[in-house]
């Protein structure tokens, strides 16, 4: 269960430049849900999902996720719990890294001292076969060679397999 | 010149070249994989260096090199506290460090502004005395050295696999996906500064030794020059993994060495140097971007001509 609280998020306040992108926003979302959110350019989507996966701190409100607050847990740490996929294909996985390298740091089974093992790199073959972009034999691959969709593919991937 | 003082300077300048690779091995963590220019890099060098010396003299040789160590890993500690936790530019980070870092160093060389181990055991003599009496005694400076960086480029290799290696790498590569891989990236930059710091200290640690002084400007222009032999190495071995490219690293600076030797045989002042550091990185970092560049300049000149 996610909830927002009247949250509100205003860009360079008090400048020519401000922007009130979300303004006392309320949202709860049960378990199991499957929403799209639609609206203009610039309404405020990503905004949103900025806020719910702490990119900046909100200017007022809460963000309750399984009844914990997440409001002030930074990033880093509230990605443990959620999975997000960025509106820009290239933010979402490291391009100078290869295939089997972001999906072993996406998926952090092993401890910091851990390598990647030849059980991982079966799973990720399973799992990139799904997507059927040819990936599954590309896993030494740099990142930076995909197009932008199979970026994308790929970072979906990386948010869902930890 | 004959050919045994020939193998002489070639000898010197690859021992040389490999107790500095341990520099350039610290920049390849932080300037290649972290993506961070740690402008400490001289005072922690000389650190290193002072720390070491100071040791030895104490009469623990060995000791030395992880007193050093353990000194180079406190000063990259504060660069990346400062640049992660305190909002410092990284780059001002690292100078502000390394001016810090001047004073620090003469505090350890209590006042003095060079130490002489001349008279004080060192990790070179300690090797010379172990080989005694075998084949290799004569290399003993060389083996120390090739140890050394031997250890180095294996932990480096094995490191930067683990998933804390990823990480460190992946920082220097994209921080939004560490972060939304549930990892700090100040953390990883933490720990990849600090693993910097403790190998520039160590290479400076080696140098005193190994000529028997540390002074105070032991370690100036080190970051030009690491950075030179970096560049140089991974012109030459920049497309493989990560071994061989740390292997690149440690040739750059053999190589950085040898083309100087060559310079001073050919009366070039030994003031020179920094100054063929500079060109040097000058002409790794724009020859690949002015190479893109000209296409554009041959088109344009075609159709001036036609
Ligand atoms: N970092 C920022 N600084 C200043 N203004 C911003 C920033 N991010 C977004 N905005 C502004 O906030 C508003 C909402 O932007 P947002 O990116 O959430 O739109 P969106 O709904 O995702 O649009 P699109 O469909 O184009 O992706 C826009 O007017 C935008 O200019
Ligand atoms: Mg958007």
């Amino acid at each position: 269960m996610l909830e927002l609280k009247k949250i509100s998020k205003t860009f360079n306040p008090g400048t020519v430049n401000e922007k009130r992108a979300l303004h006392e926003l309320s949202l709860s979302v049960p378990d199991g849900d499957f929403i799209t959110i639609i609206g203009a350019n610039g309404a405020g989507k990503s905004t949103l999902f900025g806020a719910i996966s702490g990119s900046f701190l909100t200017d007022g409100g809460e963000i309750l996720l399984d009844g914990q607050d997440v409001t002030l847990l930074p990033e880093y740490r509230r990605s443990k719990i959620i999975g997000r996929l960025f509106q820009d294909p290239m933010r979402g996985s490291a391009p100078g890294m290869t295939i089997e390298e972001n999906l072993a740091l996406a998926a952090g089974r092993r401890g910091w001292l851990g390598h990647i093992s030849r059980q991982d790199r079966e799973c990720f073959r399973a799992q990139l076969r799904e997507l059927d972009m040819g990936l599954e034999d590309r896993l030494r691959q740099p990142v930076g060679l995909l197009s932008g969709g199979q970026r994308q593919a790929l970072t979906l991937l990386m948010a869902t397999i930890a | 010149m004959d050919l045994s003082s020939v193998l002489g300077l070639i000898q010197t300048a690859l021992e040389l070249g490999l107790i500095c690779s341990v520099t350039v091995l610290a920049l390849y963590l932080s300037y290649t994989m972290l993506n961070v220019c740690d402008l400490s890099t001289d005072g922690c060098f000389t650190l290193g260096a002072v720390t070491g010396a100071v040791t030895a003299m104490a009469g623990h040789p060995v000791l030395a090199v992880f007193a050093a160590m353990g000194a180079g890993l406190v000063s990259g500690l504060v660069v990346s506290v400062l640049q992660t936790r305190m909002g410092v530019n990284s780059l001002l980070a690292g100078i502000i460090v390394n001016t810090a870092l001047y004073s620090i160093n003469i505090a350890i060389m209590d006042g003095a502004s060079l130490l002489s181990l001349n008279k004080t055991q060192t990790v070179f003599s300690l090797m010379k005395t172990a080989l005694a009496g075998t084949p290799l005694a004569g290399q003993y400076k060389l083996l120390t050295a090739l140890a050394a960086v031997v250890m180095i480029v294996l932990f480096l290799t094995l490191f930067l696999r683990t998933r804390m290696g990823l990480a460190i790498r992946a920082t220097g590569n994209n921080p939004d996906m560490v972060r939304s891989s549930s990892i700090n990236p100040a953390m990883t930059t933490t720990v990849g500064l600090c693993i910097a710091g403790s190998f520039t200290a160590l290479s400076g640690c080696l140098l005193a030794q190994y000529q028997k002084a540390a002074d105070i400007n032991i370690g100036q222009g080190m970051v030009t020059i690491a950075l030179a032999s970096l560049l140089i190495g991974s012109t030459i071995l920049g497309r493989g993994g990560i071994l061989l490219r740390a292997v690149g690293a440690v040739l750059g600076a053999v190589i950085f060495r040898l083309v100087y030797t060559v310079a001073l045989r050919l009366d070039m002042p030994a003031f020179m140097l920094k100054l063929v550091s500079a060109v040097i990185v000058v002409l790794a970092i724009s020859i690949p971007y002015l190479k893109t560049q000209l296409p554009v300049l041959r088109r344009r000149m075609q159709r001036k001509a036609g």
